[in-house]
């Protein structure tokens, strides 16, 4: 017993998590369900067509965002959108132009969002007014731009970064999460733990149901096949009747031995 | 209230046997990240305890519900995590000492926020980021399979079972695991 108590021991705590909301925000949309539409501006600059970036967008949602099994977020790639354009807009001009409970993605190269600093690769701004939330993320099309140099890979965690801030999550501490705020010195191909719980904080899966008007457990919850927020009810009842009936055929088999 | 009965008749039968748990979680199990370099989560110490009965339906098959809870070991300031686990076990006894054992399990997958703000770099400088300040709770299900290992004094076990968290879509799912080391009585 010795043994074994010290050999847990061993593996007591060696990391630490610590996820954080976006600034002037601190909380993410009302609903888990999340256009991003991509503005019809030039990034050409940053080192990929806006039709590249429609791809890239999707491959970051998919293999980060949509990917995270304790979180009901489900954003959708919605591709360009040939009204919005914002080549010269500033994060404030360009959040006006997003509709509301979306968010918008795009390059350009003002100077005024920082982006004659080539190591800036992208900024985020989110807006809430009541239950409407939107966000603008914009990626660095300067001349400048190190945005070029990068990797797919790392194009798609750039912007997978970009999509938490739109979200509603702010940075990590820790450098092996997505949103630590550099992507230098480091291979994020998955999400941290940071990231996980972060997202999952935000946008949970749902509970709704009561037994008789007791709420089980506090709240009750829900069987995750993805899309369906009320079938916890059906699974626990499923559950219990299981339980019952067993018990019932156990009862009967053993009266009928008697 | 004809459940109730029923359940509670169940109950007093005599011919199952309790057992008590304890061992690790290791969630996203080589799904989330855990190095610079890309290292994925092999193995995590978070502990685990549980009970649960293990009730006979024939002579190798049983219904093993089991009430399970297990919180993250970590130091950060202004998170806590921990989860609340109800399985629908059943166990199936390839041989005297080999089980195999599948079901469902729902879990309370708790996010607690203990508020305040945390400083930290944005590349040019430091942003101010709340942190989170309120109580949430994540519910899901998994589907579950694994094997346990019996000793030979019948008193002891150790256990794997792994939990699919997309049992819809297998292949894109990520999965957790549970090792641990049960007592019978």
């Amino acid at each position: 017993m010795k043994k074994f108590i010290l050999s847990i021991l061993l593996f007591l705590p060696l990391s630490s998590y610590s996820w954080t909301l976006t600034p002037h925000t601190g909380r993410g949309f009302q609903d888990n369900n999340i256009d991003i539409f991509i503005a019809d501006t030039d990034c050409s600059n940053a080192g990929f067509s806006t039709q590249q970036l429609v791809t890239l967008l999707g491959d970051a949602i998919e293999d980060y965002w949509n990917a995270v099994d304790t979180s009901s977020l489900a954003l959708h790639n919605k591709g360009i959108r040939s009204d919005i354009d914002i080549a010269t807009d500033t994060h404030d001009t360009a959040l006006a132009k997003v509709p509301n409970n979306s968010i918008l993605a795009g390059c350009n190269d003002n100077p005024d969002n920082g982006f004659d600093n080539g190591s800036i690769l992208g900024s985020t701004l989110m807006s809430c007014n009541g239950d409407n939330c939107k966000a603008v993320f914009i990626l660095n099309a300067h001349a400048n731009s190190n945005l070029p140099n990068r990797s797919d890979a790392d194009l798609r965690a750039i912007i997978a970064h970009e999509i938490g801030h739109a979200f509603g999550l702010g940075h990590s501490e820790y450098q092996y999460n997505l949103m630590y705020y550099s992507i230098s010195g480091k291979y994020q191909k998955w999400l941290g733990m940071d990231d996980i719980h972060g997202v999952s904080y935000l946008y949970p899966h749902k509970a709704e149901a009561e037994i008789l008007g007791i709420p089980i457990f506090g709240h009750c919850a829900q069987i995750d096949f993805r899309d369906n927020e009320n079938n916890f009810i059906a699974s626990f009842l499923a559950g219990l009747l299981l339980f019952a009936a067993i018990a019932l055929a156990k009862n009967l088999f053993n009266y009928s031995r008697l | 209230m004809k459940f109730f009965l029923f359940f509670l008749l169940f109950l007093s039968q005599t011919s199952y046997a309790y057992f008590f748990t304890t061992g690790t979680y290791v969630p996203f199990f080589n799904r989330a990240q855990t190095s610079n370099q890309g290292a994925r989560q092999t193995f995590d110490y978070n502990p685990y305890f549980s009970g649960g009965v293990h009730i006979p339906l024939t002579q190798l098959n049983y219904f093993s519900p089991e009430l399970g809870y297990s919180f993250y070991l970590e130091n950060a300031k202004n998170t806590k995590v921990d989860v609340i686990f109800l399985h629908y076990s059943f166990s199936y006894f390839i041989s005297s000492h080999i089980v195999f054992r599948y079901g469902f399990t729902n879990n309370w997958y708790r996010l607690v926020g203990k508020g305040g703000t945390v400083s930290l770099s944005n590349g040019t400088g430091t942003t101010t980021f709340p942190s989170p300040s309120k109580t949430v709770i994540s519910y899901f299900s998994t589907l579950d399979f694994g094997l346990e290992y019996i000793y030979t004094n019948k008193r002891y076990s150790t256990r794997l079972d792994f939990q699919s968290m997309g049992p819809s879509n297998l292949s894109e799912s990520s999965f957790n695991y549970l090792l641990t080391f049960n007592w019978y009585y």
